[in-house]
């Protein structure tokens, strides 16, 4: 099996660096290829991975590429690339960016997370620890929480179906899509402006307008897609 | 191995993307299309013209009643402001439902609530309590072929507790005879004159029943109740089997490649009764259950009673002598109701990940002298798995809870 292929042949050929993070779902680790050097990030966890199946394919300078997965049922094994560079989680301790960096970072991550939406997934984490600044590009990184974002909700209404009047909980389901991660882009912005949440402190002007609409309450108000959001800025 | 290398010349699996060897991609990669869009300048050039024709036409209009049509929401404004008035089956008060589709299986009969919400069109806040007030009679009528066997029926709009968020709910009631299409319809008729109409497409499709018992079926042991599911195994999946068992002991492993319900029977004291228990396969997240009636697993201090790949509901039965009596893994949701667990190791374990669930409750349930009742190391979905009527009686643990599953353990009787 191909899953146990790939495990054995990263163990001969790559050695560990450092755990990078461990959770009940799985690991995330940085490893080394033995002869070049090189450094990947290796992550070994249960669920759906098939997420990261079609970023396969994908060429975005926006995010890590994904160089290769393997699945064993429920366990998934997915190599990627290292992105080295400065963690705005980080830098937003120290200082601010202006208008300009956020104008050009914001469309950066617009056109990242439209490789998400266009497949229809979700990342469901966007925030400044998991954006890394490489040169002039800013890296999404981290879609752990990413999902496959199913619009229609066969499953919970068959499940309707066949027990009679179920608990109501169980068809709350509510699927947030797309919207989801441009509420978060919204608060971003905010953050890397003002250093604050929009409900604290609100950007300046034109900024603080866009930032409203990506953060209303009601999805439909908001921008219907990154690509709208990218336009305005 | 079937390909190289393009750069080092290392043998590769077929799948391969990578090459471990060298560490280099080995697959073509593209660049996501992004669709055009239309300047926004442009559209709003265009809205413009139309705001302007439209403005004419509404001043006219405006002077009399007016009524609003859509399918699954409206928008409706008055003096006051905009609100969006969305119909659907789920707790989602944004998202319209403007068709429905669902089954009827062998259930005397369904249910499923109609939910009206109304939002501010401007902060998406809940308008319903101002809305109400503005409205002089909400109705919801089905509108459906005459000639159906038995007409899906709704009752009368009304708040309901268990959806507090929503303005109004009717519940809609079918069986095997609504079978076909029908529309749900609400209509509000507003204390200015004004009539609003929401409408929902409804289609209940039949699922195929295929009923056994020992009159038409050999059951008469393991083997036998196993060539007949392997039989109907690659049948839809929505294909509901039913096989009513006799009231004998089956001593081998049972194998269930598909959902399956089983019904138990009891005769001269002695009800039908698995010794080497049940495996449920993987159903791949399948969201039909197996349900399991009136059936007593009884182990011989180790094994599963029944391990569960699959959708899972056992209802009446009994367990005793389990190493674990149920336990659920992948992508599975199980309920256990009316149930007897006595002197088992874990009476139910719970490690599945990853699906929606099928129901809140694990009611009525008697836990006795298990070293475990209950363990929860992962439970799929965050709902509040309800204990009410359940009593644990010398277990060595009640509730071992790893996960941080939310619990209703307030109807529980602990002694």
């Amino acid at each position: 099996m191909y899953y146990n292929w790939l495990s054995e042949a990263l163990h001969t050929e790559f050695e560990p660096l450092t755990l990078l993070k461990k959770s009940e779902r799985g690991a995330v680790e940085l490893i080394r290829h033995r002869t070049s050097g090189q450094k990947f990030i290796l992550r070994s966890f249960s669920g759906s991975g098939e997420v990261y199946h079609k970023l396969l394919d994908i060429e975005c300078p926006y995010l890590p590429k994904t160089y290769e997965i393997a699945s064993d049922g429920n366990q998934n094994l997915v190599l990627e690339e290292y992105i080295q560079g400065d963690n705005m989680g980080t830098m937003l301790k120290d200082a601010l960016f202006s208008p300009e960096e956020t104008r050009r970072i914001v469309r950066q991550l617009c056109s990242a997370l439209w490789v998400f939406h266009s497949m229809g997934a979700v990342h469901w984490d966007v925030k400044p620890e998991n954006v890394i600044l490489r040169g002039s590009d800013a890296v999404l990184i981290d879609f752990d929480a990413a999902r496959i974002h199913r619009d229609d909700q066969t499953e919970d209404t068959h499940i309707l179906g066949t027990t009679g009047f179920a608990a109501p909980e169980q068809y709350g389901m509510s699927q947030s899509g797309a919207s989801a991660d441009i509420y978060a882009l919204g608060v971003l912005i905010n953050v890397m402006l003002t250093g604050k949440h929009p409900s604290g402190k609100l950007a300046e002007g034109r900024w603080g307008r866009i930032v409203t609409r990506c953060t209303q309450v009601n999805p439909a108000k908001r921008y219907r897609s990154v690509l709208r959001l990218q336009g305005e800025l | 191995m079937e390909k190289k290398c393009p750069y080092c010349g290392a043998p590769l699996p077929e799948e391969a993307s990578f090459c471990p060897h060298c560490a280099k991609s080995i697959n073509r990669r593209s660049q996501p299309q992004k669709p055009p869009l239309i300047p926004v300048k442009f559209l709003r050039g265009i809205l413009l013209c139309g705001v302007l024709a439209v403005l004419a036409g509404v001043l006219y209009l405006s002077t009399r009643p007016q009524t609003v049509e859509g399918m699954g929401e409206v928008y409706y404004t008055d003096d006051d402001g905009t609100y969006q008035l969305v119909t659907n089956v789920t707790q989602d008060r944004y998202t319209p439902l403007p068709e429905f589709e669902t089954t009827a299986g062998m259930e005397d009969s369904y249910r499923f609530p109609s939910v009206l919400y109304i939002n501010h069109m401007d902060t998406g806040a809940d308008a319903s309590g101002v809305f109400l007030q503005k409205v002089e009679k909400a109705e919801v009528t089905i509108l459906q072929p005459d000639d159906i066997e038995d007409p899906v029926k709704c009752s009368s709009p009304e708040p309901l507790a268990a959806l507090e968020d929503a303005a109004l709910v009717s519940l809609i009631d079918f069986t095997r005879g609504s079978a076909g299409s029908s529309q749900i319809v609400w209509t509000l008729s507003m204390k200015n004159g004004d009539t609003i109409r929401i409408r929902t497409d409804l289609t209940i499709i039949l699922n195929r029943i295929l009923n056994f018992s020992s009159e038409n079926a050999d059951l008469s042991d393991t083997a036998a109740i196993q060539r007949l599911i392997d039989q109907y195994a690659d049948e839809p999946k929505d294909t509901n089997i039913n096989i009513e068992l006799p009231a004998i002991t089956y001593d081998e492993t049972l194998i269930l490649p598909r959902a399956v319900n089983l019904t138990g029977t009891e005769e001269n004291g002695q009800r039908t009764t698995f010794t080497a228990g049940i495996q449920m396969r993987d159903t791949d997240k399948s969201f039909w259950i197996s349900y399991m009636d009136d059936i007593d697993f009884v182990g011989d201090g180790s094994g599963v009673g029944i391990s569960a790949a699959g959708r899972l509901w056992t209802r009446n039965c009994r367990f005793s002598g389990w190493k674990t009596a149920i336990l659920s893994f992948g992508y599975v949701w199980i309920n256990t109701t009316d149930c007897t667990f006595e002197d088992n190791g874990i009476a139910l374990h719970y490690n599945s990940t990853d699906v929606t669930a099928s129901d809140s409750h694990f009611t009525g349930n008697q836990f006795t002298g298990n070293d475990t009742a209950v363990l929860l190391e992962n439970v799929p979905s965050n709902i509040t798995m309800d204990f009410g009527g359940c009593v644990f009686t010398d277990n060595g643990t009640d509730i071992d809870n790893r996960c941080s599953q939310p619990v209703d353990i307030s109807q529980a009787i602990f002694q």
